[in-house]
C-alpha cells in the first residue's frame, strides 16, 4: 500500500517536472515558429539560438510590480490565476505516456492511475479551465475583461459539446473508457484511420477549448486590449499562460492517445525505440501543428465561430455517430 | 451504533453539501452564490465517486452541470451585471419564508428516510457501472428515457421560441 502510494507519488513528480519543461520550452517554441513563419528568427540573444529565454523570462515576471486593480473583487481576482493551472495537472494522473517498465524487480505501468472513466475524468477536470477565464474577467471589474470572459463562457459551452462527441466514436470503436485500453486497441492500427472525421473535429474543437488562433476570441487583442488578463500582471499574468500551455500540452497528449497510435512506434522495425520517446515525439508534432495553426488563420468573426460550431461542426460530429454505430452493426461487431 | 469511516465520509461530505446549498440561498452576492452552488455540485459528484461507487454519474454530474449549466448560470448573471445596492433591496422577505418551507420539507424527507440511508448503500450495489445503466435506460426505463429528451427538446424550442418574436 505505502509503496504503491510512493510510486504514484514519485510518477506524479515527474510527469509534473516535464510537463512544467514542455509549458517553458512550449513558449519558446511558439516564439521560434511564429518568427520562422514570419521569416524571422525568433529570441535570440538568451544562450544559443535563444535557449536560455524561457528562463530569462520566468525571471522577468516574478522581478515585475503586481499591481491588483483597487476596484476589482479581490478573493475571485486571487482565484482565477489558481484555477488556470489546476485542470491541467489534473488530468495529468490519467494520461499513459508508456506501456510499462520493470524496475527492482516490480512491474510499472507508465500511466498514475489506469481508472475506468479516465475519458469521462479528462472531459469532467477540462471543463473547469473555463472558470479561470469567467472568473479572472469578471472580478477585474473592468469592461474589455468582461467581454473577454463573457466570449469564452458561450464559446466554451459550444465547443465542449462537440468535442465530448468527436471523442464518443472512439469509446464506441474501443468499448472502453480507459485511455490505457484505448491505447492497446491501437497496436496494430491508428484510430485517426477508423475515426478520421472524429480526429479533425477533436483538432477544432480542441484549439477552441484551448483559445488558440483562430478561435481566441476571448482575448482579441485587437478588439479586448488583452481580453480576460488585461488587468493582470507579473506572476499572476504568469499562472494564465503557464495554464495555457500546459492545457495545449494535455491537449496533445490526449490527442495522441486517442488518435496517433500512444506510446506505439508508427512502423515495426522502429519498436525498439522506447514507448515515452514515440509518445513525446507524437505529442511535440501535435504541439508543432497547434503553433502552426495560429500562425496561419485569420481570427473568426463571433458570430461565425458560434455558426460554425453549431450548424457544422455538431451535425458533423452527430453524423460521426450514427455512421459509426451503423458500421458497427454492419461488421456484426454488437 | 457503530461508526465506520464510510460514515465518517458520508457525514463529512453531507456537511459540505448541506453548508453549500445554505450558501447557495444565504449569500447575497450572485456571483458568490454562483459559486456555492458549483461546490455543491461538485461535493455532490465526490459522494456518488466514494459512497456509491458511481464514477460514471460522478464524472457526468460535473461534465453537465459544473462544466455547461454553471457556465450558464455565470454568463447570465455577468450579462446582467448587477451592481451593488440593485440585488440587496426587498422589503418583503421572501428568501425566509422559502427558506422556512425548504427546511420543513428537508426535515419531512429526513423524517421519512430515517434510519434507512444505510440501506441506500448495500455493498452490492457499489460499481454500478456504465453497462448496467445504459442497458437499464435502453431497456426498462426507455419510454420514461425518450419522454425526458421530448420534454428537453420542447423546452428548447420554447426559448427559441420566447426569445426570437420574429421567426
Amino acid at each position: 500500500m505505502i509503496v504503491a502510494i510512493v510510486i504514484a507519488a514519485i510518477k506524479l513528480l515527474i510527469l509534473f517536472a516535464v510537463l512544467m519543461l514542455f509549458v517553458a520550452y512550449g513558449t519558446l517554441a511558439e516564439r521560434k515558429v511564429s518568427g520562422h513563419i514570419q521569416d524571422r528568427l525568433g529570441p535570440y540573444h538568451c544562450g544559443p539560438h535563444g535557449l536560455l529565454q524561457p528562463l530569462a523570462d520566468g525571471l522577468k515576471l516574478f522581478f515585475k510590480e503586481d499591481i491588483v486593480a483597487s476596484e476589482s473583487d479581490k478573493i475571485l481576482y486571487y482565484l482565477a490565476p489558481m484555477i488556470a493551472i489546476v485542470p491541467a495537472v489534473l488530468a495529468l494522473g490519467v494520461i499513459p505516456v508508456g506501456d510499462s517498465v520493470t524496475l527492482f524487480g516490480r512491474k510499472i505501468g507508465l500511466v498514475v492511475a489506469d481508472i475506468n472513466v479516465a475519458l469521462l475524468y479528462l472531459l469532467a477536470v477540462s471543463s473547469f479551465s473555463v472558470y479561470a477565464i469567467v472568473f479572472g474577467g469578471w472580478s477585474s471589474n473592468s469592461k474589455y475583461p468582461l467581454l473577454g470572459g463573457l466570449r469564452s463562457a458561450a464559446q466554451f459551452i459550444s465547443y465542449e459539446l462537440i468535442l465530448g462527441l468527436s471523442i464518443m466514436g472512439v469509446i464506441m470503436v474501443v468499448g472502453s473508457f480507459s485511455l490505457v485500453d484505448i491505447v492497446h486497441y491501437q497496436k496494430s492500427m491508428w484510430m485517426v484511420v477508423y475515426q478520421p472525421l472524429a480526429f479533425i473535429i477533436y483538432m477544432i474543437a480542441a484549439t477552441a477549448e484551448l483559445n488558440r488562433l483562430p478561435f481566441d476570441l476571448p482575448e482579441a487583442e485587437s478588439e479586448l486590449v488583452g481580453g480576460y488578463h488585461t488587468e493582470y500582471s507579473s506572476m499572476k499574468f504568469a499562472m494564465f499562460f503557464l495554464g495555457e500551455y500546459a492545457n495545449m500540452t494535455v491537449t496533445s497528449a490526449v490527442a495522441v492517445c486517442l488518435f496517433l497510435g500512444g506510446w506505439y512506434s508508427p512502423l515495426s522495425f522502429l519498436s525498439w525505440i522506447p514507448g515515452p520517446i514515440w509518445f513525446a515525439l507524437k505529442l511535440m508534432a501535435v504541439f508543432f501543428f497547434l503553433l502552426w495553426l495560429r500562425w496561419t488563420y485569420p481570427r473568426f468573426r463571433y458570430d461565425q465561430l458560434m455558426v460554425f460550431s453549431w450548424k457544422y461542426l455538431l451535425p458533423l460530429a452527430l453524423v460521426n455517430i450514427l455512421a459509426t454505430g451503423g458500421v458497427m452493426i454492419l461488421l456484426g461487431g454488437i | 451504533m457503530m461508526i465506520n469511516a464510510w460514515d465518517v465520509v458520508f457525514f463529512f461530505l453531507a456537511g459540505l453539501i448541506l453548508l453549500s446549498a445554505l450558501g447557495v440561498v444565504f449569500i447575497r452576492h450572485p456571483v458568490y452564490s454562483a459559486l456555492s452552488l458549483l461546490v455543491n455540485l461538485c461535493v455532490t459528484a465526490i459522494l456518488y465517486l466514494s459512497l456509491m461507487g458511481a464514477p460514471f454519474i460522478a464524472m457526468v454530474q460535473i461534465i453537465v452541470y459544473a462544466g455547461a449549466i454553471m457556465v450558464f448560470f455565470l454568463f447570465v448573471i455577468m450579462l446582467m451585471n448587477l451592481s451593488k445596492g440593485e440585488y440587496q433591496e426587498r422589503t418583503v422577505p421572501w428568501r425566509l419564508l422559502f427558506g422556512v418551507g425548504a427546511a420543513a420539507l428537508f426535515a419531512f424527507q429526513i423524517f421519512i428516510l430515517a434510519g434507512e440511508w444505510r440501506g441506500v448503500l448495500p455493498p452490492g450495489a457499489r460499481g454500478f457501472g456504465v453497462k448496467a445503466l445504459s442497458h437499464l435506460i435502453f431497456t426498462r426505463y426507455i419510454l420514461a428515457f425518450e419522454l425526458v429528451s421530448v420534454l428537453i427538446f420542447v423546452a428548447a424550442l420554447g426559448a427559441v421560441a420566447l426569445a426570437k418574436k420574429k421567426l
